[in-house]
Parts: structure tokens; C-alpha cells; sequence
């Protein structure tokens, strides 16, 4: 077995160890590449940039954990957003683990005196999936009667304000796909098609392309995909956090996974050459 | 039979063809009679979550006592799942307590076997992104352009793979997910309908 043989069948346990390093060494030590601002992300920024001051959004927290490294910055990216032009928010959870992420999030907003029950309200979590989105829809007070902290919902004056999806000036999912909780396209149906508040998606990269038809259908306003997505929209809101530090790991990462690929074709093409002709005069044998 | 085949068809062409009306159009009769349904849905969703929990003790319990108690990961199972329940219940779900177990338990072993995708892609990608024939070769081609185009690296080292991205994502990605999407939703409709009028027997746990 020559060198390049080698190369196309190389020692899992090597690429493991390249990996973890090549994500821990920029996580410790961050380089600071630069972010571009893609055309999708800028949309959504200036879509939220649109909503009336002091409108109210909903915003559901609709994934589970090991998925809160991509979905949380991108939480914590907007809520920048919607504190500084004073956008009221509710979040609901169809997830038991999203009202904590939730709250997790939430907790910037104190930095802009927000108020809770008046400026923001966390919901909790619900069961069902979209037959309880739809009856969130249709009348919020019979989904939830109290609040995640244990308020009675008609104790907070926000939530007087809030008797349908329809007093929702935007509406928008994290979301990790339909695992069990609920999925961007019954926010879609629940959201947009039922009472027409318009919707934006924050969801995990491989989601990104099973969405996209909804955002050239109109029916989505935008999507932000991935930790990528977090880290351009925190460049746009100046409040730089975890997506933009974790944007250095993932460059690298991919970096590693393409220059595996060329490495493996590249062995496996120069084999073929090197392989003596056969009888009927081609050049290698049969693919590996 | 009755209660076993024929009450559950009535009620789901009961509450299928309400929702359904409510959806389509602004009857109040039918539009409270539909916020009624679905929130016995909820009611409904809760009781099953209560009837997993039980099952899941049920099935780990029972691994246990056929192994003798050397089922460690059953084991390790029932000890979490009462501890967490015990504190969420007990100590609330702002505790301390509660707040440790979801941020130094939860998240980081929900998150430790998410990451480990990027390993088993890795080395998935190595093995079978080879330019064997025709196909293979758009797959990889594809998959490296995509994956350069998605980092702020990639799009320094080959600036190109910017716009392809978002041309393949735009274009050729959604022209196939538009065609799944229909077949999948006009499927949905095809079961929902076989549902509601009691053609789709396996709904009710039949065969």
C-alpha cells in the first residue's frame, strides 16, 4: 500500500483529533475573521426594522437542547433589536427545555429597562404541537391561563393587549425542525395563512434549505440560517456575542472537511494513473 | 366494536370537518366549537405526555429487573428522570436545583451529542464525496461549493463560492424542495381526508 493509498482511507481516529482541535483552537483563542452581511440576513434586519415602535411580536422558542448553540445568539441578536426600537414580547415554547431558553434570553433585555409583564412576557410551554398553536391563534388566555413564572395572564398588561395572533405585529420560530415540538411550517399555516401576521424564521443551518420555497412563495419574510446568520445579524446590531466567536471554529471546521475531500480525490486519481493498464488497454480498474 | 371503531370515527369527523369549516371560513358557531376542540387537544396532548412518562418507567423497569439490576444505562435513566421530575415539581422550575440540572446535565449532553454530527459528517463526507462517476462528482462539487460559501473563510479563499451558494440554494434547492413539499402536503390532505371519514383504520390502532 503506497502513500496515496493510504491518503484514501486514513485513520478515522486522526480526523476526530483534527477536528476537536480545529474547533477548540479558535473557540479559545478566537481569530476575528471577518463576517460578510449576506442579502438574506440584511432582509430580515430591515424587515424588524419596519415594525411600528412599541408594536408586540411573538417569538417561539421551539427547540430542544444541543440545538441552543445555533438558536440562542440568534435570539439574543434580535432581541437587541427589538429592545432598541421598544418592541413589546411574548414567547411560547413547544418544547419543555424553551421556556428556560427563553428566560435565558430574555434577561438582555434588562439592560434596556424592560419590564416584565409589561414589555415581555414568557409563556412557557405547551403541548400538542399545531392544534395548540391554532387555539394560541384564536384566543392566547385559553393556552396559557398563567404565564411560566405562575402570573395569572390577566394580571399582566401586556397580555391585555394580545386577544389573538392578529394583535402580533411579526411572529417568529426558532426552531430545530419537527422533532416533536412544533415546525416552521405549522407556524406558516398557523401564523401567516390563518390570520396573516407576518413571519420570520430563525432556525439551524440544515434547515435552511427546506424553508427557503416559503420565503420566494412571500409567505416567510426572511429566515436566518445557522450561527452564521447570528453572527452577520449581530455585526448589524453592533452587539457582537457568542455567534461571531463560534463563526471562527465553524470557518475552520469546514475548512478541514473540504480539505479532507480534495486530499481523498486527489489520492484516489493519482492511484488510478499509477494503476497498470488492463488488458483491454484502459487506464485503472474498477472504482473503489 | 362500537367503542372500539365507530365512537372514535364519529369524533374525528366531528372534529375534523369543525376545524376544518373554522379555518376556512368565519362562522362564530363553528369558530368557538373549533377553539373548544382544540383546546381539548391540549388537554388531550398533556395526558399523553403523563402516559410516556409512565411507559418509559414502565420500559426501563422492566429492562432492569430482566438483567438483574446490571442494566446500568436504565439504570442511570430512572435515577435522572425521578430526580428531575422530584425537583421540577418539589423545588420548581427556578430553583437552583432545577437550573443546575438544565444547565450543567441537559444542555451540555443534548449539545455534546449534537456536535458529535460534526465528526460522523466529517468523516462521511471524506469517504463518500469521491469522484467516481458523473453523479458523484456534481454531489461533491456541490457539497465543497456549499461548504466554502457558508463560512466567512470559504469565501475568502474562493470568493465564488458565495454567489453559487446562494444560486444553488435558491434555485436548484427549491425548485426540489417545492416539489416535495407538494406531493408531501397533497399526501397529508390524502390521510387527513382517509382519517376524518374512517377509511384510515390504523389511526385507531387498528391493522
Amino acid at each position: 500500500m503506497d502513500i496515496f493509498d493510504k491518503l484514501q482511507n486514513l485513520d478515522k481516529r486522526v480526523f476526530y483529533l483534527l477536528m476537536a482541535l480545529a474547533i477548540a483552537i479558535p473557540t479559545i483563542h478566537p481569530i476575528g475573521l471577518p463576517v460578510e452581511i449576506t442579502e438574506s440576513v440584511r432582509e430580515v434586519y430591515e424587515f424588524v426594522e419596519s415594525l411600528p415602535e412599541g408594536s408586540i411580536v411573538v417569538i417561539g422558542f421551539d427547540y430542544e437542547p444541543g440545538d441552543e448553540i445555533d438558536l440562542n445568539p440568534i435570539a439574543q441578536a434580535i432581541f437587541h433589536q427589538l429592545a432598541s426600537k421598544h418592541i413589546r414580547i411574548v414567547t411560547i415554547a413547544s418544547f419543555p427545555a424553551g421556556p428556560t431558553f427563553a428566560d435565558e434570553c430574555l434577561e438582555i433585555l434588562e439592560e434596556y429597562g424592560y419590564e416584565y409583564g409589561v414589555d415581555y412576557v414568557n409563556l412557557g410551554y405547551y403541548a400538542g404541537g399545531e392544534p395548540t398553536l391554532a387555539a394560541f391563534a384564536q384566543n392566547p388566555a385559553t393556552v396559557f391561563p398563567k404565564d411560566w413564572h405562575g402570573n395569572s395572564i390577566s394580571t399582566l398588561p401586556l397580555m391585555q393587549e394580545v386577544k389573538s395572533m392578529k394583535d402580533f405585529s411579526m411572529a417568529m420560530t426558532l426552531n430545530d425542525g419537527p422533532t416533536g415540538g412544533t415546525g416552521t411550517h405549522e407556524w406558516v399555516r398557523q401564523a401567516v395563512m390563518a390570520y396573516g401576521t407576518p413571519l420570520i424564521m430563525g432556525v439551524t443551518g440544515v434547515l435552511a434549505a427546506s424553508n427557503e420555497p416559503y420565503v420566494q412563495s412571500g409567505q416567510c419574510k426572511g429566515i436566518l440560517a445557522g450561527l452564521r446568520a447570528a453572527a452577520e445579524y449581530e455585526k448589524l446590531t453592533g452587539k457582537i456575542g457568542t455567534g461571531t466567536v463560534g463563526m471562527d471554529a465553524q470557518s475552520i471546521a469546514h475548512l478541514l472537511i473540504v480539505g479532507f475531500v480534495l486530499l481523498g480525490n486527489i489520492a484516489m486519481l493519482v492511484s488510478k494513473i499509477k494503476e497498470p493498464k488492463d488488458r483491454s488497454g484502459h487506464a485503472g480498474g474498477e472504482p473503489r | 366494536m362500537f367503542l372500539k371503531k365507530t365512537l372514535p370515527t364519529i369524533i374525528a369527523f366531528v372534529c375534523g370537518v369543525t376545524v376544518i369549516i373554522a379555518y376556512f371560513f368565519n362562522i362564530p358557531f363553528f369558530q368557538t366549537t373549533a377553539q373548544e376542540i382544540l383546546k381539548w387537544q391540549s388537554v388531550i396532548a398533556i395526558f399523553a405526555l403523563g402516559l410516556g412518562a409512565i411507559n418509559i418507567i414502565r420500559v426501563h423497569s422492566t429492562n432492569i429487573r430482566r438483567a438483574k439490576g446490571k442494566n446500568a444505562y436504565s439504570i442511570a435513566l430512572l435515577i435522572t428522570f425521578i430526580v428531575t421530575i422530584v425537583v421540577g415539581v418539589f423545588l420548581g422550575q427556578e430553583s437552583e436545583a432545577y437550573k443546575f440540572i438544565f444547565d450543567y446535565i441537559n444542555v451540555p449532553t443534548g449539545s455534546a451529542i449534537f456536535s458529535l454530527l460534526a465528526f460522523y459528517i466529517g468523516t462521511a463526507a471524506y469517504r463518500s464525496f469521491r469522484a467516481k462517476n458523473i453523479e458523484a462528482t456534481i454531489l461533491l462539487i456541490t457539497g465543497c461549493l456549499v461548504m466554502l460559501g457558508r463560512v466567512p473563510l470559504g469565501a475568502k479563499i474562493l470568493p465564488f463560492s458565495v454567489p453559487a451558494t446562494d444560486w444553488i440554494m435558491s434555485v436548484l434547492n427549491v425548485g426540489g424542495q417545492r416539489g416535495l413539499m407538494i406531493a408531501g402536503a397533497i399526501g397529508f390532505i390524502a390521510v387527513s381526508l382517509r382519517i376524518v371519514i374512517g377509511l384510515e383504520r390504523t389511526a385507531y390502532g387498528g391493522d
